[in-house]
């Protein structure tokens, strides 16, 4: 019994790790969960992991201390991000470094969030190098746009509402640079930083200044104020750090702040007091340039100016201290990041840019792009043909299976199609085979290779290495010291505030792929906090829409997170080890099993806590229903937008009295044969000849396009179907603007008769006008001054600046017509306008003109209106049908109907598109 | 006798088309500091393969940051100096004068893209003006017009006037922005020609995004990015100066 007794105890306690620990842990990432798109990057900084670094930073400093090493002092490098504010002037033809990944969703364009708060805090040293004093020193200050006099409407705009606090900042911290006073700057950091990121700070645009990542610079900071070994110099700049290299993407100008200050920094490494001297080039975490800057002094040692014998600066840095001889007398020791002793860093490969490629040459290259566009389609199908045959269960042997095996597990539609070519391995952009982009290890890759968001182009083939335990760590780095002869140690610490996509992309990417692995149909990531957004009222959707999977998203991604984070602890040893991506799998696999089993009660609070969370962000999410973008860009689609071409058409088919009309609009229905004058035209079936106004793509949208569409489409629309019930818009239907299916392709296509010319009447212009919305419509009427001043006092007051992004709900207008006297009194009124004659119509033409109108508002938005019909919304379809019978109708058109025209408004369904449950 | 006067005919059809066309183009607008009205004058007499050709040599010109230097402004020494000076960026802009001449220069050479068209049967250029207030013009389909057909022919050579075009008129209307904010004197009449360039930068910006897709995508977001913030900068100014000036 006693024998029992022991091994569950021995087995609990070696056996489980830190098990216990899964609640702390989960509370810890669950409470700092920041949902906002730019925190994609930024989420393992939870103050759990945080803790735990901090600590180590001090643990290693007493251990370094307890073994009789000098500590000398330390040096402080405070990079930041020059592009997390763009230039304003000069926006296209300035040379920069772009690294960062942009994609392309079915909304927009969504960019990779920049460090905004590194920025600011650069902007806070500003003018240190002013004053006379050697504490802190700010290079290439002169290269920002935003640091020069006469920029503050760029400022202004940039900083948003808090540009005064930031001028109070700067102002106070500039006073006591010039004290050359460490504590009383870091105090003012500290709570600068503290108040932009509580106040969730935004600039005008609504990008968020500070994410998860300001945190680690929080507890840096904390620790420096506590450490006892003295700051001796400050070094701020703007991408000072930065990998000097060059490519074709990359040419020496991008890089000349970083060249600028490796050529000051060597000058600083000097052995102290005539004793050899180790220079500890240690971090928080990753991705702050410590690995870079060392590369970039080797390349500076052995090449000087000469930039273009630079060779290629790793990526790798070793989880153990590794020393570089500067000279005899000092050494540099390169410290992995102290965070990634607590996570894991997966290795593989990844496809970047041939851009920033430096294997390839001009001939390759040329015959590369020959190669993809002669076999283009060929690529393609034999893609095709390996995405049915990849299996999940049998092991990939190449890259392109690899590819495939990774796009099927996550269940992402991918732009990208792998393919070899002489012995490389390659992927292409299917909707641009001009992208083309190769596959490099992560060791080789440029810093934009460890951005890549695509997480199917990720090949974590090298599986998981796994950190020493960290007593033995820090008696290595010792050993090594000594057996060099060192006896003074400086600290230099990388405080740089870059962006976290360049560490953090390969670990939310090796996460998104265990997730689909474990989780394959309970973790949608189009419905986890992973998606792509073009924009950040995007959320909405998530909370509201797809709650449970969200909420159910939030809890795997917690549990997983807790199970690699435990994988690592048991996993780390005496010495270096790495796990294969088989034994990881194992691993993660058990692990999960047992949690199931062995911890119900802890998932169970896990699960609540989750909840909770999701509730507490609710409120500040509710109101991007009312998104403008969110209402016209993502609820837009391409299909629908079809839908609407061939419902106007049918309707004109159907109801006109004209039978040359009705016969032209039927021959207008005809397929499409072929493409005429080199793909400026179409000819149909029949003969009949159309302009090619466009192809329509859900991957080109983005706000400009639908905003052109809209108004294109609904004035043309608006004709043909007013024209309906109003003889005198005949001459409109020798136009027409039509959505028609070729080859796969939609393409949206302008038929114009050959005697057409004739301007639409005034009268139509009026109906246009009052057209529901129409930010352009500035005519003063009643309407629009309701809109300004509910605009003015409700939504300013609900949304501060941010007012003019949200529409006003139709049925908001329609109730305010309900309630209001004045308003019934002005409908009333007879207006100045041109009568038309008075003619008979149909009732029935009637219905289906003010149903397809509705039809019409509710699937196509300009992003600019600011009365809008929601998609889906049964209350605001009904209002429309009430607004255009008895507003639109009688007071722009003059048409009087006896009785309402239709029995049940409720019971109308809108002609394309349809109700969403909940409304 | 006939054959006399076809040759005479021939002789002056040669002489007419173009000082600039041919392979001196390049050399003839660097070295007569042409404006972009002479040089749209000879365009509009060119055929259609020496319309393209000096249209390429024309983006190439202004894609060129030196050539454009030199062609705008300097003289050869002032070129030569300013190849080795550093230049802060707000030195160049505190130069408005060349950004609104450049302005201007892009603004002659859209309205020449947009205002005519090749007449493809006859294979020659032709002007084709809608008057205010007027119904739309609507031509037959042999006319192309100029812009559909660069971006049919060299889109690249398209969209690097336009890409220039864009950055210049941002460039102009920060400065404007600028200027209007901190001048007591501002009136209405100032925010009315800002939005009118913001109508100008829409129109220019839909062109580069829609008409040369291809040629364009690599530029795509980074327009999509600075068109989104021109206008943000744009709202604030205005709506700050609408109160100052009572209208809100």
């Amino acid at each position: 019994m006693k024998f029992r007794f022991i091994c569950l105890l021995f087995s609990f306690l070696f056996l489980h790790g830190e098990q216990d620990a899964i609640v702390p842990f989960s509370q810890s990432f669950i409470e700092g969960f920041c949902f906002n798109p730019e925190s994609r990057f930024s989420r393992e900084y939870h103050p759990y992991l945080l803790k735990k670094t901090k600590d180590s930073l001090q643990n290693l400093e007493h251990y370094l201390q307890g073994r009789k090493f000098s500590l000398s002092g330390r040096m402080l490098i405070m990079g930041y991000e020059q592009n997390a504010v763009p230039r304003y002037f000069d926006c296209l033809s300035q040379k920069q470094i772009e690294d960062e990944v942009v994609t392309k969703t079915e909304s927009g364009w969504e960019f990779a969030p920049g460090n905004v708060f590194g920025f600011l805090t650069g902007y806070l040293f500003k003018d240190a190098s002013k004053v006379g004093q050697n504490l802190v020193e700010h290079i290439a200050a002169d290269s920002i746009e935003l640091f020069h006099e006469g920029t503050e409407i760029l400022q202004k705009h940039a900083f948003g509402k808090w540009y005064e606090t930031i001028l109070g900042y700067q102002a106070c911290i500039q006073n006591k640079i010039k004290d050359a006073q460490c504590q009383p700057i870091f105090k003012y950091l500290l709570n600068f930083w503290q108040s932009i990121y509580e106040a969730e700070s935004k600039g005008s645009q609504g990008n968020r200044f500070a994410t998860q990542d300001i945190l680690f610079s929080f507890y840096y900071v904390e620790h420096l104020m506590e450490s006892f070994v003295p700051i001796k110099k400050i070094f701020v700049g703007p991408d000072v750090s930065y990998p000097i290299e060059i490519t074709e993407r990359q040419p020496a100008e991008v890089t000349k702040n970083a060249q600028q200050f490796v050529s000051h920094f060597v000058h600083y490494l000097k052995p102290i007091d005539n004793k050899k001297t180790a220079y500890i080039f240690w971090s928080f975490v990753d991705g702050v340039g410590k690995s870079t800057l060392l590369g970039n002094i080797c390349n500076w040692l052995s090449h000087k100016d000469d930039f273009d014998k630079y060779e290629h600066v790793s990526n790798a840095s070793s989880q153990r201290a590794t020393l570089y001889h500067v000279n005899d007398d000092v050494v540099i020791a390169d410290l992995p990041a102290q965070i990634s002793h607590y996570c894991a860093k997966p290795d593989g490969h990844v496809y970047i840019d041939l851009g920033f490629d430096r294997t390839l040459s001009a001939q390759d290259l040329g015959l590369l792009h020959q190669h993809v566009l002669t076999h283009y389609h060929e690529i393609v199908a034999q893609f095709e043909d390996l995405l049915e045959e990849v299996s999940v269960d049998k092991k990939n042997n190449s890259p392109e299976e690899a590819v495939a095996y990774n796009i099927k597990t996550l269940q992402v539609h991918s732009a990208w199609c792998p393919f070899a070519f002489k012995d490389k391995h390659f992927v292409v952009n299917i909707y641009d085979p001009r992208q083309i982009r190769i596959m490099t290890s992560f060791e080789d890759v440029h810093s934009q290779g460890l951005k890549i968001k695509e997480p199917e182009l990720m090949i974590f083939d090298k599986g998981l290495s796994i950190p020493m335990c960290y007593d033995n760590f820090k008696k290595d780095l010792a050993d090594q010291l000594e057996a060099s002869g060192v006896q003074n140690v400086v600290f230099v610490d990388f405080l740089s505030m870059y962006p976290r996509t360049s560490r953090e992309t390969i670990r939310i990417n090796y996460l998104l792929q265990q997730l689909k692995s474990f989780y394959k149909d309970e973790f949608i990531i189009d419905r986890s906090s992973y998606r792509s957004f073009a924009h950040y009222h995007e959320l909405y959707p998530l909370f509201f829409d797809y709650k449970d999977d969200f909420e159910r998203s939030l809890f795997l991604e917690s549990l997983l997170r807790w199970v690699i984070h435990d994988t690592i602890m048991q996993a780390s040893r005496e010495d270096l080890t790495a796990l294969t991506s088989e034994e990881v799998y194992q691993r993660l696999q058990d692990k999960i099993k047992e949690l199931y089993h062995s911890h119900k009660d802890q998932l169970n609070d896990i699960l609540c806590m989750v909840r909770k969370r999701l509730e507490q962000e609710e409120s500040t999410v509710i109101h991007y229903q009312l998104s403008k973008f969110y209402e016209a860009v993502t609820h837009f689609s391409v299909d629908r937008f079809a839908g609407l071409s061939e419902m106007v058409r049918s309707l004109v088919v159907q109801f006109h009295v004209d039978d040359a009309v009705r016969e032209l609009w039927t021959q207008l229905g005809a397929d499409i044969k072929e493409f005429t004058d080199g793909g400026r035209f179409v000819k149909l079936e029949n003969d009949l000849k159309l302009e090619v106004v466009r192809p329509l793509r859900a991957y080109d949208i983005d706000r400009s396009l639908i905003e052109l569409l809209a108004n294109e489409a609904r004035k043309t629309w608006y004709s043909h179907l007013i024209g309906l019930i109003v003889p005198e818009l005949n001459e409109a239907y020798k136009q027409a603007l039509l959505v028609k299916n070729f080859n796969g392709t939609l393409l949206l296509l302008r038929y114009r008769h050959n005697e057409v010319g004739e301007e639409a009447p005034a009268l139509l212009e009026e109906v246009r006008q009052f057209g529901l919305s129409g930010k352009q419509a500035y005519e003063v009427s009643y309407a629009r001054s309701w809109l300004n001043e509910l605009k003015r006092t409700d939504y300013h007051e609900k949304y501060n600046s941010e007012a003019p992004k949200f529409f006003v709900p139709l049925v908001q207008l329609v109730e305010y017509l309900d309630t209001n006297k004045l308003w019934a009194a002005w409908v009333l009124e007879p207006r100045d306008m041109r009568i038309p004659k008075p003619i008979t119509i149909s009732y029935e033409a009637t219905r289906w003109v003010i149903h397809a109108l509705a039809t019409l508002h509710m699937n196509l938005k300009s992003p600019e209106d600011d009365i809008m019909l929601r998609y889906g919304n049964q209350v605001d379809f009904v209002a429309a049908l009430r607004l255009l019978e008895n507003l639109m109708f009688p007071k722009y058109m003059n048409l009087t109907t006896k009785g309402e025209l239709f029995p049940d408004y409720w019971l109308i369904e809108p002609l394309v598109g349809k109700f969403n449950k909940k409304s | 006798m006939k054959k006399w006067c076809l040759l005479i005919l021939f002789f002056i059809s040669a002489t007419r088309v173009g000082v600039l066309a041919g392979t001196d183009f390049l050399t003839q607008i660097k070295n007569c500091y042409c404006s972009a009205d002479w040089v749209c004058k000879d365009f509009a007499d060119m055929s259609l393969p020496e319309f393209l050709s000096s249209w390429q040599h024309l983006s190439e010109l202004i894609s060129d940051e030196r050539k454009r230097w030199f062609y705008a402004y300097d003289t050869p020494a002032a070129y030569q100096r300013r190849l080795k000076d550093y230049y802060s960026n707000f030195e160049r802009y505190d130069r408005e004068s060349l950004d609104t001449e450049w302005l201007r220069e892009c603004e002659q050479y859209h309205t020449f893209l947009t205002t005519h068209y090749l007449d493809t049967r006859r294979g020659v250029i032709v002007q084709k003006i809608q008057k205010k207030r007027k119904k739309p013009i609507h031509l037959k389909k042999h006319y192309l017009q100029l812009q559909d057909l660069l971006v049919q022919m060299v889109p690249e050579a398209h969209f690097s006037f336009y890409r220039f075009f864009f950055e210049q008129l941002t460039n102009v209307m920060l400065k404007k922005l600028n200027y209007v904010y901190f001048e007591e004197e501002m009136s209405l009449e100032h925010i009315m020609e800002l939005l009118k360039h913001k109508q100008l930068m829409t129109q220019i910006y839909r062109t580069c995004l829609h008409k040369t897709k291809q040629a364009s995508a690599t530029y795509a977001h980074k327009m999509a990015y600075h068109y989104d913030r021109i206008e943000s900068v744009l709202d604030m100014v205005v709506s700050e100066l609408l109160k100052r000036i009572g209208f809100e």
